[in-house]
């Protein structure tokens, strides 16, 4: 199936479900309601449409943990949505160095031919919003706060300030936010260059810039959208969009992930690659996929 | 040597208390409860060791936190403690980057963030991004759970905030000196805002497994008042990672 007949299938569900919305008794537009700071208020639990869907931001779900988890033909969802293609814009030599991580990956000897989120280090932003997880919003005055289910990590997002030095370097960057009109906009920088955007070694350099929307689009519904830009690797800025669901689950709590605490895993893929690769098996970290 | 130390700790009580009676009003938040919002640290060498200590190489001295300078320790348990300190260097939870616990994420030295809303109250830490919910007015949900940072509930006793946390695992610590606890661990902190940028954090710890009785420790934290002060990040997970040991090494 091509990823723009994919497209056209969500865009249609997406019709569908405002249709049946309307249908269900909802009259005029919907308002959000505001806090006493002016705020919209966004709190509660959220989860994202792309979580388990971003193996690859690519090529979205790994086909072969599908079969695994008897999950095969899931609905991939679409994270690009500019370029058309779908492809990160990688300069030349970015391309070639994100082709020789897919091939680290199949083989790793080194810690950091392994991705990111295995190790249980931070995820970066935008990935923190669609690894396996949920997200709660908090609001106070002046400041939005993500707290991420995933390894415990968490964003503050002042409504105000200047980002510090880009000496500074922060595994989930430095984030400021601000209200335009309806969406909230949120400015990202000083991320150091060890988080990837995905599983296949989507990489950026310490020059990523990220701007993220997130947008009400009802009571249980956020858009978001986020473009990256780094002038180190990509041609051109791109685009990342999904949906964001409110978890309505009655009075979930998030509780302790301790990823690092039971990470028992790297030491052993770590071995394996080491072994294979001395007996002169190499390779490169893909899906077969029909159609393509 | 004690007397005197006594004396300081009073001191220093007195030159606290008239901070909260100055008719100062606190900070309030929407809910009328006093505003913990910001971000705090305390100032102490706890981090090393709660207990009196003298200074070494690295280690900062210290009057201790703990009310009567003294942990009741089974004396099992008190064996226990001299052997962690004995191989701490090899022990201590810190060294692999194990969430540090409560109340060990205070006081490690590094600034935390308070956001506080009514129905939750949650403690961001700098270190580890660890995070504390304190989900206010509600139970406990019921065991047996084993969490490295416990289960936070919390609720006001007047002006005091009140978390209650249980449902801890064994494996965490009270500092680098080894002083430890078992997972039948119960510990009660009362966050008292004294003025704008004092709060006087006092914490009950209990556990009938380890000690004879309940103890106490307290320590003030300070709001941290730095020019565009924020969190920043300490992943010691990525620092542990450099130094683990090569799985071909162990061959």
């Amino acid at each position: 199936m091509t990823r723009r007949i994919l497209r056209s299938i969500l865009s249609a569900a997406a019709v569908a479900s405002t249709v049946a919305a309307a249908a269900a008794g909802q009259t005029g537009p919907w308002t959000p309601s505001r806090l006493p700071d002016g705020q919209l208020d966004i709190r509660g639990h959220w989860i994202s449409d792309a979580v388990g869907g971003a193996h690859s931001v690519e090529d979205g779900r790994d086909p072969d943990a599908d079969v695994i988890q008897g999950r095969a033909g899931e609905r991939n969802p679409i994270l690009i949505v500019d370029p058309a293609d779908g492809r990160i814009p990688y300069q030349p030599a970015a391309a070639a160095r994100r082709q020789q991580l897919l091939r680290d990956i199949f083989t790793p000897t080194k810690r950091e031919q392994i991705d990111p989120h295995i190790r249980a280090l931070l995820d970066g932003v935008p990935r923190n919003n669609y690894v396996p997880g949920e997200m709660q919003i908090l609001q106070v005055a002046g400041a939005v706060v993500i707290l991420y289910e995933s390894n415990h990590s968490y964003r503050v997002i002042p409504l105000d300030g200047r980002h510090p030095s880009a000496q500074v370097k922060l595994w989930m960057g430095d984030s400021r936010g601000r209200w335009e009109g309806n969406t909230l906009v949120v400015d990202v920088t000083n991320f150091n260059e060890d988080t990837w955007l995905d599983s296949h070694g989507s990489f950026h350099s310490d020059a990523l810039h990220v701007v993220e929307r997130w947008t009400p689009a009802g009571p249980d519904r956020l858009d978001y959208s986020v473009t990256l830009e780094d002038p180190k690797v990509f041609t051109r800025p791109w685009k990342m969009a999904f949906g964001v669901n409110r978890n309505r689950e009655k009075n979930y709590e998030i509780w302790e992930d301790s990823r690092h605490e039971g990470e028992q895993d790297v030491d052993g893929i770590l071995a394996a690659g080491r072994k294979e690769k001395a007996a002169g098996i190499t390779g490169i970290h893909e899906h077969r996929r029909d159609g393509r | 040597m004690s007397h005197a130390r006594a004396s300081i700790v009073a001191a220093a009580l007195v030159a606290i208390a008239p901070l909260g009676a100055a008719g100062q009003s606190l900070p309030r938040a929407s809910d009328g409860k006093p505003d913990l919002s910001g971000i705090w640290q305390a100032v102490n060498s706890a981090a090393w060791n709660i207990l009196p200590h003298s200074a070494d190489a690295g280690v900062p001295g210290g009057l201790g936190v703990v009310e009567g300078n003294d942990i009741p320790y089974t004396q099992a348990a008190a064996a226990m403690q001299r052997d962690n300190y004995a191989n701490r260097a090899k022990l201590d939870p810190e060294t692999q980057c194990f969430l540090p616990g409560v109340p060990r994420a205070t006081y490690m030295g590094l600034p935390f963030q308070i956001v506080h809303t009514p129905a939750q109250i949650t403690l961001l830490y700098e270190y580890d991004h660890v995070v504390r919910n304190v989900f206010m007015n509600s139970p406990h949900p019921k065991g047996p759970i084993e969490f490295w940072m416990g289960d936070s509930r919390g609720s006001w006793d007047g002006d005091t905030l009140v978390v209650d946390v249980v449902h801890f695992n064994d494996r965490t610590w009270f500092d680098r000196a080894g002083n430890h606890h078992s997972e039948a661990l119960h510990v009660i902190e009362r966050y008292t805002l004294l003025n704008r940028d004092h709060i006087n954090y006092e914490v009950t710890i209990e556990d009938p497994k380890v000690f004879t009785r309940q103890w106490k420790m307290s320590m003030p934290l300070y709001r941290r008042l730095d020019r565009d002060m924020r969190l920043l990040d300490y992943e010691c997970v990525a620092f542990n990672e450099a130094l683990r040991p090569d799985p071909a090494d162990a061959r």
